[in-house]
């Protein structure tokens, strides 16, 4: 099996795709599980619908190897293919009722009639849209006709459920819900999804793994707890939630700690990355959750700390946002939450120690 | 911000195309309606002595020949129009949107020549010593010079190209609207490519397909240049009929009987489509 686990649906090996001049997918390698949620991140045109287009068969690799289930891809159409998709904006037939979009992959896979009925009733039923089947899609809100998408697509028990975008259409309180209703979905039917998203909050909230791309390559793959406390570049850690950094220069390395020189604020600490050395220009990076602020400097010398301003601060309910400035008039992002009421907030204008653990940073090269 | 106008302040503007509309359309209308049930007099004038002689006498077998004809090539020119506009249309409206504009234009630019300057054209073309039969013969495909001109497979062809304009047009716009990803959704839900034309593309593009077929039947039904000047004595359709009663038999009185027998005829295939494609369609 030259090295892919027998759990592999989807192997992916040195695919490019070139559109015109551009190249949207670049020797992109990828591996994804049988059964897991899997999502890619990236903004647009980082070539993540190209990818999804390159499974589902409507376009062909200019080089490389796509194998789905153990079965080479190569030239095979999309209607040949143990793969669905659901489509960005449904693409659900106008002309048919909902059970008769449902209906449709089952009659053009020639399936006995007596045998599409029922099919069709449960796949309805899973997706709560029993007694909506002779409406018209137009005659649905978004959110069903959303779930008509995935019925339609589910009903054919596909090896893998291709989504693209799939909550980009919906208002913000019906993405939350169906974040949660799409994960337990695809844990109940056990089909592998691959969702693509340029929705950091979503990937997260929703996928096993998640790989970020950008400009066509595959920037890092991992869980999304690797992909977030662990970011391997610049990139991905100010794509995926909010990031402060610092630009600096490594003056010493003693053990797992990086000593860091920052132009006008002195020296920080942070944990070493892989290939490290000193003189190297990097970056210290830091989550606006881990960042404390406090009146006291600080006596433990395991902590960083720099002197700020508050520049802003912003009720937001559960927590306070701080926008501060640094001694060399960066702006970060600090957020306090609201546990304790009787915590003394700050104001806009005062002074205060900015702290944090040197654990909680991440060290990228620049 | 300027408040709209609403339409019913200016009453006052529809009163000319409407007056335009009873006084050129209506009332000559009903004038010829009149007219067929009145009498031709000895030299050809009008007696007003009531009769439904014109009505009946389009019985006759000759009359009823040519209106059988008249619907049978009408019906053919509508069919090939839709067969050759359909992947005519298809292509365009699936084209890069630069290259749509002038594609239409394309389909347009014979308009820019006057309708009977373009069939003496098609004679020229169709005689028997005429470019075809020319062509035909030099390439090795024909023995013997083709007899084209005056048949009915001259109108036939002249009418298709008359009128295939009116067919893509209304196409195309149906087709232009047909989203993309609705073809890619069948074709990922199994579907072979016949069966996405039959499934989606077709009954989406079905307004489409019935305002081209309306647009293309109505004038090919009434068609009168084409086979009068392509079609000779031989091939007369229902247009040239009511030509030749009007001014060389001069028996206005059945011409008029035949005019609105025909409109009938039209109206009836009118309501026939609508009923089968829904109202909304056109």
């Amino acid at each position: 099996m030259d090295g892919v686990s027998a759990d592999a649906s989807i192997v992916m090996r040195e695919v490019t795709k070139r559109h015109g001049t551009t190249v949207a997918v670049d020797h992109l390698s990828l591996t994804i599980r049988k059964g897991e949620f899997f999502a890619i991140l990236g903004p647009s045109g980082s070539g993540k619908t190209t990818t999804l287009r390159l499974l589902a068969g409507f376009e062909q690799p200019d080089a490389g190897e796509i194998s789905i289930e153990g079965q080479p891809m190569q030239g095979v159409p999309p209607n040949r293919r143990p793969v669905n998709l659901v489509f960005q904006n449904y693409a659900l037939f106008p002309h048919m009722t909902v059970a008769q979009n449902v209906a449709f992959g089952l009659e053009m896979k020639g399936l006995p009639s007596a045998e599409i009925g029922p099919r069709v009733a449960e796949a309805l039923e899973m997706v709560r849209l029993v007694g909506k089947q002779d409406r018209l899609p137009s005659q649905l809100s978004g959110g069903e006709q959303q779930r008509v998408a995935l019925a339609r697509a589910l009903v054919n028990r596909p090896a893998v459920l291709l989504l693209d975008e799939p909550l980009g259409a919906l208002d913000k309180q019906l993405r939350l819900e169906m974040e949660v209703e799409l994960k337990a979905l695809q844990e109940r039917v056990g089909i592998t999804f691959v969702c693509v998203t340029h929705d950091q909050e979503e990937a997260l909230t929703m996928s096993d793994r998640l790989a970020v791309m950008h400009h066509g390559r595959l920037l890092q793959v991992g869980t999304p707890e690797e992909i977030y406390t662990a970011p391997a570049s610049a990139f991905v850690a100010s794509f995926i939630g909010v990031s402060n950094s610092l630009p600096g220069r490594v003056q010493a390395i003693e053990g797992q700690r990086a000593t860091v020189a920052v132009e006008g604020i002195g020296l920080v600490h942070a944990p070493v990355c892989a290939g490290l050395r000193a003189g190297a220009t990097v970056l210290v990076t830091i989550r606006p959750e881990r960042l404390h602020l406090s009146r006291d400097p600080a006596t433990d010398g395991s902590q960083n700390q720099i002197r700020v301003r508050i520049a802003k601060a912003i009720y937001s309910g559960s927590e306070m946002h701080y926008l501060v400035t640094l001694p060399n008039n960066l702006t970060w992002k600090a957020r306090v939450p609201n546990a304790d009421g009787t915590a003394k907030r700050f104001d806009a204008g005062e002074s205060a120690y900015l702290k944090w653990r040197t654990t909680d940073a991440v060290l990228l090269p620049e | 911000m300027k408040k709209s106008i609403p339409a019913k302040s200016f009453p006052w503007l529809v009163v000319p195309p409407a007056a335009a509309l009873i006084f050129l359309f209506g009332v000559p209308l009903l004038l010829v309606f009149a007219v067929s049930f009145a009498t031709r007099g000895t030299y050809g004038g009008i007696e007003w002595t009531f009769t439904l002689a014109n009505y009946t006498s389009i019985a006759d077998p000759l009359y009823l020949r040519i209106f059988w004809r008249s619907l049978w090539l009408a019906v053919l020119t509508t069919v090939i129009c839709l067969l050759m506009g359909f992947p005519l249309a298809y292509v365009i409206a699936r084209a890069p949107k630069r290259w749509q504009g002038i594609l239409l234009f394309l389909v347009i630019i014979p308009f820019w020549t006057n309708f009977l300057v373009r069939t003496y054209a098609w004679m020229f073309i169709l005689r028997s010593e005429g470019l075809l039969s020319t062509m035909l013969s030099a390439l090795g495909l024909t023995r013997e010079p083709l007899t084209l001109l005056f048949t009915d497979t001259a109108v036939l062809i002249g009418l298709v190209y008359g009128y295939l304009p009116f067919m893509v047009l209304p196409l195309y716009a149906a087709l232009e609207r047909l989203d993309p990803s609705l073809l890619e959704a069948a074709w990922d839900l199994y579907a072979r490519p016949h069966q996405v034309f039959v499934r989606v593309v077709l009954p989406l593009s079905k307004p489409g397909v019935i305002a081209g077929c309306v647009l293309v039947f109505i004038p090919s039904l009434g068609a009168y240049v084409t086979p009068d000047l392509l079609g000779g004595a031989r091939s007369m359709m229902i247009g040239n009929l009511i030509q030749h009663q009007y001014l060389v038999v001069r028996d206005w009185p059945f011409g008029s009987a035949l005019s609105f027998v025909l409109m009938a005829g039209v109206l009836a295939a009118l309501l026939y489509y609508l009923r089968a494609g829904g109202a909304r369609s056109l």
